[in-house]
């Protein structure tokens, strides 16, 4: 045997231990979510949360929804805002310095006025400058906050700071709710009478290609463009099969910046949102559980499967890039902040299972599928492998991905349906065979991109230009 | 060296796989959207005999129902649908229009369904039966009913404890005596807000409840304390100060915002110095409504509190009591500085409102 | 006269047109907040009977709506599932003149339908 073959052998060895570890990872994921999901539902079929929504005993929630240069839509995004269903909150839209009108804007809509307020630095922000509210008894729950531009994670804080509720909810200010959405958010945290409940996940979906109408979603549609195609099953695989899993374990490590609810208490003792990362929603969620594992205190990160909120997916190569790359970077950071856990048995399953996989399969994965295959074709263009095994090896791993897809798929037809024509769902499982060709290439090669970004400390937030819910859409 | 041979073989099982979860979603959609457009049918058929059945006059005779409903009864998903487009009127419906539901509901026997459902193994069908019966007020199947209040499954107990409460009132509560289980926060909710639609008699209990071992059954007491203002149990919710549990005492803070009496204030402040923050801050927030200008020294001390949050509220509370509070706030010696300058601005504001 | 009737539950919302038509009025039904309000504007109703929580406007907000942009005192009877105490009162603070709570009784909407009915017989 040549030097060249045990080298080959024993790469290839390697790879294939890497890839069937995280199949079983993921048959482990696909059958563990689907008892939690299925449980959920049975748990949820016959409650009836409509009659909560006037109690004013449930619990307090300030929802904070950061917004810059979103002048073109906010107007009917707030007043989405102030529509959800429940009594015992406050809306708290947080003006990071946007350069248009959207200030003027609300305090047109809105008859708004400045009020003196008090902002207790808890966390240090940028300055505040000016706090308003309305004249009009209706909109009593509304808070405009104007600051001096500091970034998401900064307005976020501002948002802290001001909040006079206990959790705190934050969202997109551009994503669509359902008007539920509190309602059911807020349970998690009063069912765990032995656990600190310190945050609660919701589920993200893509909103390209449905009806929407005032901030209200009329009818789903799944997308025509094949981008937001992809990423509606890579949300679907993501949040109703990893995250329910996750949360089933009490491992989840991240909740969406998007949507999700806060025990504002913690938040505070932890220091709020870290500016100083672009991934300042993961880092919060483990910052959060690293704090509680410390305390030594029993506490749970919740999950909830409904399709509550929806939100625009990027439409352009060049926009996926960006976020992913953002993405990449957002994990490194948050892994790095916090490598202290890693395999440390005295944070629990934290340290010994959420953190290693985070590490092995969602930061090293694209840098072992790049290296991987870079090492596979230079070993091919030097005639020194034999291609039939090597494309079975492709195909085993190609066709096992397809059927986590399917399978994600499946469980989407059986608990929510958004779906509901066969042409769609026809249409995803393409998407699913498609994906690995032309969109996971990319992703992997953005996420190379981030690292390499990473290591040449380049820290801007890649813009992200949307397109604005309301324009018009087919039909 | 691994032959090929396993991986082309695994290649082929998932495949396999692949392809009948796809067929089995197919023929699945396909099936589902058959019954969607029957649901159509049935919503029309359900609506009208709903509506028939609300405004129905003939005390005497049976509701009727047309041959195309009873012969649709016999499919089990139309029946499903049908109980629960009648639970949904039910709901919001009363008077004899809601009798008249209820009626019609016997008369097509769906309640031998739901006893059917009791009865069954799995914790959801059981839960979902109960609450059936209750919605239905089907007072007869209490007894049956009652011994599911302390089950060991969570959705089962809720459902039972929902349940009893609809169909007795505050009388219904009675399950708290036993009850071993926690009742979660939810449920609290929930409880709470079933009560409020009966009018309370000054039922009894709640000395008993809040003596109870279960915590989660004194919290609720608590609650009921103060949503009532049961103003003779003041002593009984002081003796909670001293819980060892943290959410016990909290709560007790809070109801005795609701209850005081002359010598409240005082007491919450006598616990003041050695509470958790936590304590401390929900003190302050009691005392905003229900400190007088006695007092204004300790608050006016609690301004100096290293707690940013507890000097606010602090503010806040001497704001509330009377002039002579406002004025010695302004009076207090850093008032025109930071913090305080803001602070009083924003109390001064929220008293304007 | 002429009712207008908001409500997001359908199978509520037929139920009143039902019998409101039945005890001889006129009814507009509408599905929600917005709805509503574009169709008081068409329709100039006698009374408006709305739901609070409907999608896009809450009825809080089409009592206020409605008691800033109209002249003419449109009578409102908020009904609801709401029978919290400070809801009830936000409503009639906002300005509405009857609040029902669900479950409701028909025959009792019909009585207090009748009274504005009678109203506004004496100021037509």
């Amino acid at each position: 045997m040549s030097w060249q073959t045990f080298v080959f052998d024993f790469f290839t060895y390697a790879i294939l231990a890497y890839s069937v570890t995280l199949m079983s990872c993921y048959i482990f994921i696909g059958i563990y979510s689907s008892g939690a999901v299925n449980n959920y539902l049975h748990k949820n079929s016959f409650t009836d949360y409509r009659i909560l929504a006037g109690s004013t005993q449930t619990p307090s929630m300030s929802i904070l929804a950061p917004a810059y240069n979103e002048g073109a839509n906010i107007i009917e995004n707030v007043r989405s805002l102030l529509s959800i269903y429940y009594n015992n909150m406050e809306v708290i839209i947080l003006n990071d310095g946007s350069k248009d009108d959207s200030l003027e804007k609300l305090i047109a809509a809105y008859d708004l006025y400045k009020i003196d307020f008090f902002v207790n630095q808890q966390i240090h922000t940028k300055k505040v400058r000016g706090v308003y509210k309305s004249r009009n008894h209706v909109y009593r729950k509304l808070i405009v906050v104007d600051k001096e531009n500091g970034g998401k994670a900064d307005a976020l804080n501002v948002g802290v700071n001001i909040a006079k509720n206990d959790y705190i909810v934050c969202i997109d200010v551009d994503c669509v709710l359902e008007q539920d959405a509190l309602l059911k958010l807020a349970k998690p945290f009063l069912e765990y009478p032995n656990h600190r409940v310190i945050a609660t996940g919701g589920v993200i979906r893509i909103a390209n290609g449905c009806e929407i109408e005032n901030g209200r979603l009329i009818k789903v549609h799944l997308p025509e463009q094949f981008l937001p195609r992809v990423q509606t099953l890579e949300y679907i695989r993501a949040f109703l099969l990893g995250r329910m899993a996750w949360s089933r374990l009490n491992g989840l490590l991240l909740i969406s910046g998007a949507f999700g609810a806060f025990d504002k208490e913690i938040v505070i003792k932890c220091g709020g949102y870290n500016h100083k990362t672009v991934g300042e929603d993961m880092e919060l969620v483990v910052r959060m559980r690293r704090y509680m594992e410390e305390l030594k205190q029993p506490y749970k990160v919740a999950f909830i499967p409904d399709p509550l909120c929806w939100t625009e997916a990027p439409a352009s190569f060049k926009i996926l890039g960006r976020q992913r790359n953002r993405w990449t970077r957002g994990t490194i950071e948050t892994l790095r902040f916090h490598k202290i856990m890693f395999f440390n048995p005295s944070y629990g399953l934290l340290g010994m299972i959420s953190y290693p996989y985070w590490f092995f399969f969602e930061f090293l994965a694209p840098i072992v599928e790049f290296v991987g295959m870079s090492v596979f074709i230079i070993f091919g263009i030097f005639g020194l492998i034999n291609w039939s095994f090597f494309f079975i090896l492709l195909a085993f791993v190609f066709c096992f991905g397809f059927l986590y897809s399917i399978f994600a798929v499946l469980m989407e037809v059986l608990t929510y349906h958004q779906y509901k024509q066969q042409k769609d769902i026809a249409n995803l499982m393409l998407t699913a065979f498609l994906e690995p060709f032309i969109f996971h290439p990319f992703v992997v090669w953005s996420a190379i991109k981030g690292n390499i970004d990473l290591l040449r400390k380049k820290n801007a937030w890649g813009e992200m230009t949307r397109q604005g819910l309301s324009s018009p859409k087919k039909k | 060296m691994i032959r090929p041979y396993y991986f082309i073989l695994a290649i082929f099982f998932f495949i396999l796989v692949a392809l009948s979860l796809i067929a089995f979603i197919l023929i699945y959609m396909y099936l589902r959207n058959k019954s969607t457009k029957k649901q159509q049918k049935w919503t029309v058929m359900a609506n009208l005999l709903i509506r028939k059945a609300i405004f129905f006059e003939e005390i005497e005779d049976d509701i009727p129902v047309t041959l195309r409903v009873q012969q649709s009864l016999k499919q089990t998903p139309f029946r499903k649908f049908l109980t629960n487009e009648l639970l949904k009127a039910k709901k919001n419906v009363s008077g004899s229009a809601a009798e008249n539901i209820k009626q019609l509901y016997l008369q097509l026997n769906l309640n031998q369904y739901a006893l059917a459902g009791l009865k069954n193994r799995r914790w959801y069908l059981k839960a979902q039966a109960i609450q059936e019966l209750s919605v239905m007020g089907l007072k007869e199947y209490l007894t049956k009913i009652y011994r599911f209040t302390n089950n060991a499954n969570e959705l089962v107990r809720m459902e039972a404890q929902i349940a009893i409460v609809n169909f007795y009132g505050f009388e219904g509560l009675r399950f708290l005596d036993v009850v071993s289980y926690p009742i979660t926060e939810w449920q609290q909710i929930k409880l709470l807000q079933e009560l409020l639609r009966i009018s309370p008699d000054n039922f009894k209990g709640i000395e008993k409840w809040l003596k109870s071992p279960n915590k989660t059954v004194v919290v609720f007491a608590l609650k009921l304390v103060r949503g009532y203002h049961r103003f003779e149990l003041h002593d009984s919710v002081v003796g909670c100060l001293a819980d060892a549990d943290k959410q016990v005492k909290l709560q007790a803070i809070i109801s005795l915002g609701e209850i005081y009496t002359a010598e409240t204030s005082r007491l919450l402040i006598g616990q003041f110095l050695s509470a958790h923050p936590k304590h401390q801050l929900a003190i302050i927030k009691v005392l905003q409504n229900i400190a007088t200008d006695d007092d204004i020294p300790f608050l006016l001390q609690q301004l100096d509190h290293e707690n940013v949050e507890i000097k606010l509220f602090a503010a806040r509370a001497l704001a509330n009591i009377s002039a002579k509070g406002l004025e010695s706030l302004m009076n207090h010696k850093q008032a025109l500085q930071y913090p305080f300058i803001e602070i009083i601005a924003q109390v001064k504001n929220e008293l304007a409102i | 006269m002429r009712i207008l009737v908001a409500e997001d539950d359908d199978l509520m919302l037929k139920t009143l047109e039902f019998r409101l038509k039945r005890d001889g009025h006129e009814v507009i039904v509408t599905h929600d907040g917005k709805e509503a309000l574009e169709q008081i504007a068409i329709h100039s109703p006698d009374l408006v009977i709305t739901d609070i929580m409907m999608p896009y406007s809450s009825g809080l907000e089409i009592i206020s709506a409605v008691r800033q942009n109209y002249v003419n005192r449109i009578p409102i009877i908020i009904l609801s599932g709401m029978y919290q105490e400070d809801v009830v009162l936000e409503a009639f603070q906002l300005g509405a003149d009857d609040y029902i709570t669900k479950p409701f009784s028909p025959n009792e909407l019909t009585v207090r339908v009748r009274r504005f009915g009678f109203a506004h017989a004496v100021h037509a």
